[in-house]
């Protein structure tokens, strides 16, 4: 993972029409892959994880220039990279020929599907198990347990209170030990 | 060194010559293996007991990514990302030239119409004015008089003058 640039410089150099360019390409070196993996984990197959990640950047650029350095950067991407994965799943959800039970069969399918996976059977389990929690769960155990992000953090970007996000976390880690229990 | 250990093993009694140095402990099949992954999911665990969550049941190595990207992905993907940033851009210049010249068309036609609609106003108001229809002859012989009057006004008596000269006198007196 590339190292986190200092945010103030990049930005100033962002707002700077000479520098602009480069500077959002550090940007995109600095954040891509975390970025990536977070929406990856969410839409499962790499395809839809690619769009998506270009469109992400995309409206990073766009919006940038507003960003008013109140959060941290990461945390102002991260927000904007799940609210369009969150649209993304709902966008898929709503698609008249899809049913809830569909949509979570759908992504099992590409989980097993995608050609870009190569993880052992527990971490491919673990996944399997992932997908049954509800999208809250899912969101709250992917940024907590791999992307290891502080309460306050994960706070901040999905705009909900710590306890509850501690609540969740627990009801996901409950529900996917009971997943693994029962084998 | 060497001193030593020679005293040591001179020293050294019958059974413990007889039993050997190799413990008699064994360990299950794969123990090792297994002990380093174990190692990390407790200290994992401490981790997570410390920040007073639940503990996953589920082995360290899960929280590794099982997904992968196709090889040299993460190199292409800021490419791929300034490729569609400046579509985006000649996409907005394009609709920025289209809505200049939409606006442009639209002021012409305007002006035009409105210049259509004054022409034909002014057409209109002569052809009011051509039309024989809308002729008054009274007030063209009352211009006429007037004209005519104002003009005769410093002779009078001419008309009669003319009147006696022209008009016969019996037909004259008859109308009278």
């Amino acid at each position: 993972m590339a190292e986190t640039p200092d945010d103030k410089a990049l930005l100033e150099r962002f707002r700077n029409p000479a520098t602009r360019d480069a500077a959002f390409n550090e940007l995109v070196l600095a954040y891509q892959q975390r970025v990536y993996w977070h929406v990856r984990r969410l839409v499962i197959s790499h395809e839809d994880a690619d769009d998506l990640v270009q469109e992400i950047f995309i409206r990073i650029w766009n919006h940038l220039d507003n960003f008013r350095g109140d959060a941290q950067l990461f945390t102002w991407i991260y927000r904007i990279a799940t609210n369009e994965c969150t649209s993304f799943l709902k966008r898929k959800k709503m698609k008249p020929t899809v049913s809830i039970d569909q949509d979570e069969g759908r992504l099992l399918e590409k989980l097993r599907e995608d050609p870009y996976i190569n993880g052992n059977e527990l971490q491919l389990k673990l996944q399997e198990a992932i997908l049954t929690l509800p999208e809250k769960q899912r969101l709250v155990f992917n940024m907590r347990y791999f992307d290891e992000l502080k309460y306050d953090e994960m706070s901040e970007i999905l705009e909900t209170s710590v306890g509850a996000l501690k609540a969740s976390y627990h009801h996901a880690v409950k529900k996917l030990e009971q997943y693994f229990t029962k084998g | 060194m060497c001193l030593r250990i020679k005293q040591s093993t001179k020293m050294e009694p019958d059974f413990l010559k007889k039993a050997g140095n190799k413990p008699p402990f064994e360990v299950p099949a794969g123990y090792f293996k297994q002990l380093h992954q174990r190692i990390t999911e407790e200290t994992r665990r401490d981790r997570n007991a410390l920040r007073d969550e639940p503990i996953p049941v589920f082995p360290a190595a899960v929280s590794e990514n099982p997904f992968a990207v196709p090889e040299g992905y993460f190199e292409t993907l800021p490419g791929q990302i300034s490729r569609r940033l400046n579509k985006q851009k000649s996409a907005i210049h394009d609709r920025s030239i289209y809505y200049k010249t939409a606006i442009a068309a639209c002021l012409a036609l305007l002006l035009g119409i409105a210049g259509v609609i004054q022409v034909k106003k002014m057409i209109q108001a002569d052809n009011f004015i051509a039309n024989i229809a809308n002729f008054d002859e009274e007030i063209l012989v009352e211009e006429y008089l007037e004209a005519r009057l104002s003009a005769t006004e410093e002779q009078p008596g001419e008309m009669e003058t003319y009147i006696l000269n022209q008009v016969d006198e019996g037909m004259l007196i008859q109308e009278l």
